[in-house]
């Protein structure tokens, strides 16, 4: 009687050892994360949700799956004003060493721009043959976004529409100056300093050209 | 008799044979790219064999060495002189003895030189003054009387200064040069600088 006891609790014993060690091989839902720059960001799999905060290089999820599962991170939400994505987030736990997907958030971008207006040419280009009528010659202003962004708007588009000046994120302060003035006309520009507050792009520029005096 | 001719002739296909092998009548083009580069006067050397190539301004993003060059070859990409007025460049992954994976990835790295921009103020009373060139922005607290920016702009750069905020019981007019490109010099108020522009400022009648 005694004896049997004691085997029994040998049997046990090595039956719960090998349920701890025999049972199948646990895997962390991991990976790199980029361009966190503000909170927000919050991944899922397999209904388990997993906020990652502004500055984190990297995330788990704190439940791990068993090897063969398969595991599909995606991004359910993504920070204010950022847009993120997610490359290697699907696959079958076990297939490699472990998991790595690699999420990365980069900011929305939004537009600078308004409308100019009197841009025209004011030279001609001799005809080539076969032409016999002399063509405008284009004629250019070039706005600066300070150090930054710079374009050129040319009477040869249109000698008055939109234009884009500039094109950045959410809080960014914007300055347009004139950097150079087209030929024999002088261009103004109005409300050309401001911050862009997201969602909404900026359009409310207006670039003003008259004859020179 | 006969023999000789044989030998003498079986010598002359060896050494032509050689001379083809030889030297550096190679198959290899050391090549690579630029970035950064803005300016002329970048010549690349190859000191290696001495070949030289002069960065044209059509095409200041790729390079590829006249000379060709054998396997294992010694090459070594320099810089040569000082490179561009205003402008620093590198290379990177330049030198070894020349093969398939190595030739053609040679790295040159261009940097304007940093200039430092800023304003002379004057009579600034008030706190609330936000200068601003494009992106780059500076608070100017009431009693200074001069600005720089965070940021430097490199060497060749244009520039726009715009007052983004006034002070709050006053108004600042900005007179110099606004709008220009940044040169050899920084444009800030020193002992041997001149700032770019200067900011007078005079108090609103209270309304």
């Amino acid at each position: 009687m005694k004896f049997s006891y004691a085997g029994a609790l040998v049997a046990l014993t090595l039956a719960s050892l090998l349920s701890a060690c025999g049972g199948k091989a646990q895997y962390t839902v991991q990976g790199s994360v980029s361009g966190v720059t503000v909170d927000g960001l919050q991944l899922v799999n397999g209904g388990q949700t997993l906020d990652v905060p502004k500055g984190a290089s990297s995330f788990a999820f704190p439940q791990q799956i068993d090897y063969g599962t398969e595991y599909n991170i995606t991004i359910s939400k993504s920070p204010e004003f950022f847009t993120c994505g997610v490359s290697g987030g699907t696959g079958s736990a076990g297939y490699t060493v472990s998991i790595g997907a690699a999420v990365s958030c980069t900011p929305n971008t939004y537009t600078v721009g308004g409308t100019y207006s009197g841009l025209v040419s004011v030279e001609t280009t001799p005809p080539v043959a076969p032409a016999t009528e002399p063509t405008p010659t284009p004629n250019i202003v070039t706005l600066i976004n300070g150090s930054g962004s710079r374009v050129d708007i040319s009477s040869a588009t249109a000698t008055s529409g939109t234009f884009t000046a500039a094109t950045l994120t959410n809080g960014e302060v914007y300055s347009i100056s004139i950097l150079t003035q087209p030929k024999n006309l002088t261009c103004t520009l109005t409300n050309q300093n401001g911050v862009i507050r997201a969602p909404n792009s900026v359009t409310n520029l207006t670039l003003t050209c008259v004859p020179s005096t | 008799m006969k023999n000789m001719t044989l030998r003498s002739s079986l010598a002359l296909l060896c050494g032509a044979i050689l001379s083809a092998c030889g030297g550096s009548d190679g198959s290899l083009q050391i090549a690579g790219s630029i970035t950064g580069l803005t300016k002329d006067g970048l010549v690349l050397v190859n000191e290696g064999n001495g070949d030289e190539y002069i960065v044209p301004a059509e095409n200041r993003s790729t390079f590829t060495f006249k000379k060709l060059v054998s396997v294992d070859d010694n090459f070594n990409v320099k810089i040569k002189g000082d490179g561009p007025a205003g402008a620093t460049c590198v290379v990177n992954a330049g030198s070894g003895k020349a093969n398939v994976y190595n030739a053609y990835s040679v790295q040159v790295i261009c940097t304007n030189d940093p200039r430092k921009l800023g304003g002379a103020v004057v009579n600034l009373k008030a706190d609330g003054l936000v200068m601003a060139n494009g992106a780059d922005t500076v608070s100017v607290p009431a009693g200074a009387s001069s600005f720089v920016f965070p940021h430097t702009v490199g060497d060749g750069t244009a520039y726009g200064i715009n007052i983004l905020e006034q002070p709050k019981t006053q108004r600042c007019t900005i007179t110099g040069n606004a709008v220009g490109t940044i040169g050899s010099q920084d444009l800030i108020v020193g002992a041997t600088t001149s700032p770019a522009v200067t900011l007078t400022c005079a108090d609103v009648p209270a309304t």
